[in-house]
């Protein structure tokens, strides 16, 4: 026969793994952690070959990445701005340049899409950057900063 | 007589003219008014996905209005129509994504406490009939085994 000591152990195990398991199905669904991505890659569509040099003018081929786990559809803009060495940027404070494009999509839970980004500068400069800044319109329809950011540091030459 | 003819024919040819200029701005929505509407379809299909509705649809409806809108305002000749539609059918359809989206979620979380109550039954039964049927069982089916003295 089974001792009772032993009983009571695998009585409590199982009690244990059921309040667990039975845990998990309420709140699988729950979003911990929401939050969105933005990332930038190259003309190849990976995360490299970004251009360095680039003629006035000139077309830019990158493509954004942006993704979506907010856990409810959000409706992102990005702002593509050129700022140069001492432009400040961070998470809670956009940088103070100007928008040289907009891109905006609208992306469900869970959706990441991929957009094709074509830029065109039109002044020269050493240490360029090209800053894209994610902003969403928020549950008042207001369009504020989401405190996502990345930049691409260029050099914009004259042809030859 | 034929100058006076071709004034007038000219001058029903200019007013043809503005007036089909007219009209065709009147069928063209303003791109600040479809943008007002796009946000507020927006909204309700953000509304709709946090009650749990399955908004791909009216997520894709929504982005093809936002890039015949971009298109717009970038001066390429596109139907501005066709984006109102597409808009049109979210602020219809968004409603009703959210009442599934509801009933659906309510059907989720009853399957749910059906299982929890299920597996509580079941736990309940085995404790207490388990041990009871197991030994009947036994009984049965060892009934002619014959015990030897050793």
């Amino acid at each position: 026969m089974i001792d009772e000591e032993v009983k009571a152990v695998v009585s409590a195990i199982i009690i244990v793994a059921l309040v667990f398991a039975v845990s998990q199905m309420f709140l699988a669904e729950r979003i911990v952690e929401p939050f969105s991505e933005i990332g930038l890659l190259g003309p190849k569509k990976k995360i490299g070959d970004y251009p360095r040099e680039v003629i006035v003018g000139e077309p830019i081929k990158l493509y954004l990445y942006l993704g979506n786990h907010e856990g409810k559809v959000m409706y992102y803009v990005i702002l593509v701005k050129l700022g140069n060495r001492s432009t400040f940027v961070n998470s809670t404070i956009p940088a103070n340049a100007p928008v040289i494009d907009v891109y905006e999509r609208i992306l469900a839970h869970n959706e990441t899409c991929l957009i094709p980004v074509i830029l065109r500068i039109n002044r020269t400069g050493i240490n360029l950057r090209l800053i894209f800044e994610m902003w969403i319109y928020d549950e008042n329809l207001e369009l504020k900063y989401h405190g996502r950011w990345l930049q691409l540091w260029i050099n914009v030459t004259k042809p030859r | 007589m034929c100058e006076r003819l071709r004034a007038l024919n000219a001058l029903t040819l200019s007013m043809i003219i503005i007036v089909s200029l007219a009209n065709f701005s009147k069928a063209q929505p303003s791109t600040t008014h479809l943008r007002e509407k796009l946000l507020k379809a927006f909204l309700l299909t953000q509304e709709a996905s946090k009650c749990g509705g399955n908004v791909t649809g009216l997520v894709l409806k929504l982005n093809k209005a936002l890039e015949i809108i971009r298109a717009h305002e970038r001066g390429l000749e596109v139907n501005v129509s066709e984006a109102e539609r597409l808009i049109d059918e979210v602020l219809e359809e968004a409603p009703l994504v959210k009442e599934e989206g509801i009933r659906q979620s309510q059907f989720r979380f009853y399957v749910k406490v059906a299982t929890v109550a299920g597996l509580i039954f079941l736990l309940v039964f085995v404790y207490v009939y388990l041990p009871r049927l197991f030994w009947r069982y036994w009984l049965k089916f060892k009934r002619n085994w014959v015990v030897r003295r050793p």
